[in-house]
């Protein structure tokens, strides 16, 4: 319990750092305070499918395998309105680093497999374990908010994954399960906001924006040497506020 | 009438209407087909760029011309380069001499825009005035005729934008005519009323301008009210909302003040008339016309909110006068002349337009009105004395100056007392959005001149660097540049602004200090900072007022002011402030310290041979309206920092307002906010670890250094305009000396590349940073914010005498200390994303000179090229270093995480991606490059010829398939990696050019 609470703890200083130097420059960095959520999922499940149909509402037969796309979608939860990240993952190449910088950012994540493969539910095993790894679970609690997808349900002449068996897996892993379709549109929707109804933690994460001290000792090992200059400037407006003090 | 009428029917919507059907009619069933192409919805411009140079068929060419017109102008506006050359160098044959034609009327009808013929007058002419003086050699040499005929249409269009004959149809005029018939019979009244007036007033002037006419229209609005003084002074108040041609309005407010006869204002009107450029007189003038307007305003009982404009009807209604067309009372204000393009004037910057004037005191209200609730009566008040001493007329005008500052800083102490109630609070909540979204005024009525301005502008910027070459040492250098940009920044705020940037805005101030020439053997290239408001409009919303740098200066400018001020201020402020007073002023002699030069406002006075000894009217907008507006605005700041005081004392509010007052004013400082402050500048030190100390023989070095966001915090704190909230810093590098076109089709390359690559979902990076050509051998250069070189990197790490350090330890040291952390890995893969793009870039469009200086570094990892001079056919001296397909060294590939880590699996999946993406939209690159080899002189296209388009066709591989275009980008990825020639160059940078 204690490793995961320290876990959450760093996302949300690298959030605020982040934010204190975005909020001055123009230049389109990266924002933190993004909720992101990650898909992940065997190639040609559907992943893009799903996220563009959620994100822009369209749907393309056409294959075209992804590497990697991130989407921005401004969402009000809860009552409380905030930007969602989705990153739409590959499924057909493997960089493993990549997959692990994607769960160390990730927030929630959706596990997308298609009905019609048996197979890439299968793929979705060793993923789990690698969020389970990183993230770290404790007393069975889970930390990260997980949704099972499966995807394709309109082509359930060509079910290879019974719903039973899907559902069974996502009660043991703890979380929820849901079957979709990004071409007919059914139920996408529903499985991003169940999604983030998992978490509890959306309601705080956001509103949090303290500086703590932590990470203020912990960026001074990057500390080299100070300008001169500035150093001395900083003395004299040191004297300054001690005078009037 | 009616002929200005007919001349105002938009030359687009005729065009349009007659040229295609001709198009259709005549060449129907040969061009068809492409017609149906030309209508389809994936026409774009990019593809009518590409037609309309390939094309041979008139008929394509006019019905693209034509289409021009339909497409965004952002669009063509991207083309601009491209389609500039088309227009030189492709319409010389006699059977195109319609298309060249056409292209003008695009232009020209581009150019009198009203929203944004300004900037598109200002790219033409800068993009004009460089080929015309690269051709002017050129076309006396060869004696073609083809060049020659070219060149005359540029130039011709060059003087046609230069001489402002370019302008938007008088917007009235068509309003009216077509909207406002009801009112028509309105007019003649109207028009014999002007002409009355006119008779009137000393000087009979024809009306023979539809300017004046037009102004005759505008009075229709009111002159029906003309009988009851009541209702005409209500509208007056109306007319200080955006109503239309302010300039207008105030004449003929002033004229209705004439006739309505307030309060006997009219003899000392006529006084003013009578006495020829009398500076005092017309000062009566104003002060009784604006008091009159004071009085109708308080009789209608409203707030200070409405009276406020009032005083800019005055002043505007001073500089308004000396525009050069018909004004009755023009031989009064003689004094105030157009001062373009003279730096030491104050007004450098000023066309003398007022017609956007008039509601700049919105802009204040609103931005710093929270503590402003109780402000009106003190207005009220202060106007009131204000007409009092000037009445009285026998004081001189720096007694009286006085006189109203003294009285206004009495009069503020109750109000700025009050104002620490708590109701402070609600107005700033309401206003720090858009203060201002009144400004329909978009028609400038007073024929000043547009583009003087900015041109005059870019023209000084560039200017200091031509003057900076011929110094000895960078610290000379930096010295001068110094010096010389604290000119400039006393014409400061003025209508200009950098075109670099997207976003409409004022400059308003420059923080020279701050400023830094850069590294470059032979020209003087140097990097500042601009502040700037951002606005709505660029070119109506009103101009902020001069704000002076501190009170410091004023304190150290006269012992009298400074007793002044302490007595003033005494009832309010205890003793324990007092002392402070006496602490700060040896500081203020400090600062006249002669190693900045123009650091002190006396200092200029002197250089600057003004007899005036009122500083302030040298730092005003309009030193002759200063007279009247500056103490205002003083007493602005005083209430002001008083108020803001009294926050202080009860709650201390971290607003940059009060850090403002840090320079010297009366601050007091909470126990809290010192620890803050200690924290930044301790986190602030250790953000800057990056390189080390400072370095005495790179200036530039300590001005990049600084983290963007800290820097901008700095300059906010200091600047007397950083409490708007639209307050905002630009970088900009300003090139003398160097042509920047290449640069220029290198970042529309880029750029181009960019959205490509964003439309095909292939997350690679690369980092356009615009470019804007100002002349033959000057320009403008975006920089790139929070990144160092891969140089500095390495002499830093050979610095600290770090053994065989390498880009990987340098990852590790800012990006986290392991392999596996995520900002590491974060880093990591932003330097793999823009790695592949670069690379892509690199070697489709051959850049050379690759060395370590010209690679950057950003603070996320992002690896950035610079400075593309060397490209296509150039390499550096053409020694045929660099013979790989890009720059690929095993340091690269070492943060990658060596040859068999899964990223450098996906750098290489990123390049075929990305390569394949650019090669499916290849259409839309190689135009960019073949269309501007026309008639070029650039340095990219001087061997080679045709073949430098064929060998950029052949480099996108369109014979290859996938796999074996895979094949082949690993081939070039490898062969870059254990590439000599790339090692050589290194080696020889380093030992050439001591670049690491």
């Amino acid at each position: 319990m204690s490793s995961t609470s320290s876990e959450t703890k760093i996302v949300e200083q690298t959030a605020t750092a982040g934010c204190s130097t975005t909020v001055s420059g123009r230049q389109q960095m990266e924002p933190n305070t993004d909720y992101r959520v990650v898909v992940f999922g065997a190639a040609g499940v559907g992943k893009s499918s799903l996220v563009l149909r959620f994100v822009r509402g369209t749907f393309k037969d056409s294959y075209i395998p992804t590497i990697e796309d991130t989407y921005r979608q401004v969402i009000s939860s809860n009552k409380l309105v905030f930007t969602l990240q989705i990153t739409d993952t590959t499924g057909s190449h493997q960089f493993p680093a990549m997959q692990r910088l994607n769960i160390q950012k990730g927030h929630a994540f959706i596990l997308v497999y298609s009905i019609t493969s048996r197979q890439s539910l299968e793929e979705l095993k060793a993923i789990y374990k690698d969020i389970v790894e990183t993230k770290g679970i404790n007393n069975g609690q889970k930390t990260v908010p997980i949704m099972l997808v499966g995807n394709k349900c309109d082509e359930s002449s060509n079910r290879d994954v019974q719903t039973a068996l899907a559902a069974r897996l996502a009660q043991e892993w703890g979380c929820e399960h849901m079957e979709t379709s990004a071409k007919t549109n059914v139920n996408v929707k529903e499985a991003f906001q169940e999604l983030l109804k998992l978490d509890p933690k959306n309601c705080t994460l956001f509103s949090d924006t303290k500086q703590n001290d932590k990470s203020l000792s912990q960026s001074s090992l990057v500390k080299n040497s100070v300008n001169p200059k500035k150093s001395k400037e900083s003395n004299e407006n040191r004297k300054k506020k001690c005078s009037i003090m | 009438m009616v002929v200005s009428q007919s001349n105002s029917t938009p030359i687009v919507s005729s065009l349009l209407t007659t040229t295609p059907g001709k198009t259709n009619s005549g060449k129907e069933s040969q061009t068809s087909w492409l017609l149906r192409f030309f209508e389809s919805k994936h026409f774009d411009m990019s593809i009518a760029i590409s037609y309309l140079f390939n094309t041979k068929e008139s008929g394509v060419k006019t019905y693209l011309c034509n289409r021009l017109f339909t497409f965004p102008s952002e669009d063509v506006d991207f083309y601009l380069p491209q389609l500039l050359n088309i227009y030189i160098y492709c319409c010389n044959e006699n059977n195109e001499q319609l298309m060249a034609d056409m292209l003008n009327a695009y232009f020209r009808t581009r150019c009198s825009c009203r929203t944004t013929g300004i900037d598109f007058s200002l790219r033409c002419s800068w993009l004009l005035d460089a080929h015309i003086n690269d051709n002017a050699k050129l076309a006396n040499a060869s004696k073609e005729t083809r060049i020659k005929r070219g060149l005359n249409n540029a130039i011709k269009l060059y003087k046609l934008i230069i001489s402002e004959k370019l302008r938007p149809e008088p917007q009235n005029e068509i309003n009216n005519s077509n909207s406002n018939n009801l009112n028509n019979f309105k007019k003649v009244d109207s028009n014999e009323h002007t002409i009355q007036n006119s008779k009137n007033s000393n000087n009979v002037l024809i009306i023979n301008s539809f300017v004046k006419e037009e102004s005759s229209i505008d009075m229709e609005n009111y002159s029906k009210n003309d009988s009851s003084v009541e209702n005409s002074s209500a509208n007056l108040l109306e007319l200080a909302k955006p109503n239309g041609e302010l300039k207008k309005t105030c004449e003929h407010n002033t004229n209705l003040v004439e006739n309505i006869n307030l309060n006997g204002s009219e003899t000392s009107l006529n006084k003013a008339q009578n006495t020829n450029s009398s500076n005092q007189a017309n000062k009566i003038h104003n002060l009784s016309y604006h008091y009159s307007m004071h009085n109708s305003v308080s009789s209608n009982g409203t707030n200070g909110k409405k009276f406020k404009p009032t005083h800019h009807r005055a002043r505007s209604d001073t500089t308004g006068i000396t525009n050069n067309f018909t004004n009755n009372r023009a031989n009064s204000i003689t004094n105030i002349k157009l001062a373009i393009g003279d730096l030491m004037s104050g007004r450098a910057f000023d066309n003398n337009c007022s017609c956007f004037d008039g509601q700049y005191n919105h802009l204040i209200i609103s931005s710093i009105q929270h503590n402003e609730d109780n402000k009106t009566t003190y207005d009220k008040e202060s106007s009131s004395t204000t007409s009092a001493s000037s009445s009285s007329s026998t004081t001189s005008e720096t007694e009286n100056k006085e006189n109203e500052l003294f009285k206004s800083s009495v009069m503020e102490t109750p109000s700025s007392l009050s104002s620490n109630s708590p109701n402070k609070n609600i107005p700033t909540i309401s206003l720090n959005n858009t203060p201002y979204t009144n400004s329909q005024i978009n028609d400038c009525s007073c024929n000043a001149l547009r583009l003087a301005p900015e041109l005059e502008f870019t023209k000084a910027l560039v200017a200091i660097g031509k003057k900076l070459v011929r110094l000895a040492s960078k610290e000379l250098k930096n010295q001068r540049l110094m010096s010389e940009l604290a000119i400039i920044n006393m014409n400061l705020p003025a209508r200009v602004w950098l075109p670099l940037y997207d976003f409409p805005h004022h400059i308003v101030r420059i923080p020279y200090r701050s400023a830094a020439v850069l590294n470059s053997k032979e020209k003087a290239p140097y990097i500042m900072y601009v502040e700037v408001l951002e606005c709505d409009n660029t070119h109506t919303t009103p101009l902020p007022p001069k704000l002076l740098e501190n009170n410091l200066n004023k304190l150290a400018r006269s012992q009298e002011s400074l007793a002044l001020n302490c007595d003033s201020q005494s009832n309010l402020i205890d003793s324990n402030l007092l002392s402070q007073v006496g602490q700060y002023s040896p500081k203020s002699t400090k600062s006249l310290n002669p190693e900045i030069l123009l650091n002190q406002p006396n200092q200029i006075n002197t250089s600057n041979k003004l007899t005036n000894e009122n500083f302030s009217d040298c730092w005003s907008i309009n030193s002759d309206s200063g007279l009247h507006s500056a103490p205002i605005y003083r007493s602005y700041k005083n209430s002001f920092n008083l108020n803001s005081d009294n926050i202080s004392i009860d709650s201390y509010m971290s607003d940059y307002r009060n850090d403002t007052n840090g320079n010297g004013n009366f601050t007091f400082i909470t126990a809290s906010e010192i620890r803050r402050r200690l924290e930044e500048e301790d986190s602030k030190s250790i953000k800057s670890g990056l390189n080390g100390g400072r370095d005495p023989d790179d200036p530039s070095m300590n001005a990049l250094r600084e983290p963007w966001s800290e820097k901008q915090a700095r300059i906010r704190e200091s600047s007397p305009y950083g409490h708007y909230p639209n307050w905002r810093l630009l970088p900009v590098i300003i090139k003398s000396g160097d042509d920047l076109r290449q640069e220029l089709m290198a970042f529309q390359f880029l750029q181009k590349l960019q959205e490509i690559w964003n439309q095909e979902h292939v997350p690679v990076y690369v980092r356009p940073s615009k470019i804007l050509v100002l002349s033959k051998d000057s320009g403008m250069i975006e920089p790139i914010l929070n990144a160092v070189s891969l140089h500095q990197i390495k002499k830093h790490q050979a610095s600290k005498r770090i053994q065989n350090a390498s880009l990987l330890d340098y990852f590790l040291q800012e990006f986290g200390q392991s392999k596996t952390c995520e900002d590491f890995l974060t880093a990591q893969k932003n330097f793999v994303e823009s790695c592949a793009g670069y690379s892509i870039a690199c070697y489709l469009l051959q850049v050379k000179d690759r060395h370590n200086g010209n690679i950057l570094l950003d603070d996320q990892g992002h690896l950035i090229h610079i400075d593309y001079g060397f490209m296509l056919s150039s390499s550096p001296k053409n020694l045929g270093f660099e013979s790989s397909a890009f720059k690929m060294t095993y340091e690269f590939v070492e943060v990658m995480g060596g040859v068999q880590n899964d990223m450098f699996a996906y750098f290489k999946i990123l390049m075929l991606k990305g390569f394949l993406a650019a090669r499916k939209h290849m259409d839309k690159l190689v135009p960019i490059i073949e269309i501007m080899q026309l008639g070029s002189q650039l340095p990219c296209f001087q061997k080679g010829g045709a073949g430098i388009v064929r060998s950029l066709r052949d480099r996108f591989h369109l014979n290859l398939t996938e796999e074996q275009l895979q094949i082949q980008i690993d081939n070039m990825i490898t062969t870059s990696i254990n590439s000599l020639t790339t090692r050589m160059y290194d080696n020889f940078q380093y030992y050439t050019n001591d670049i690491h």
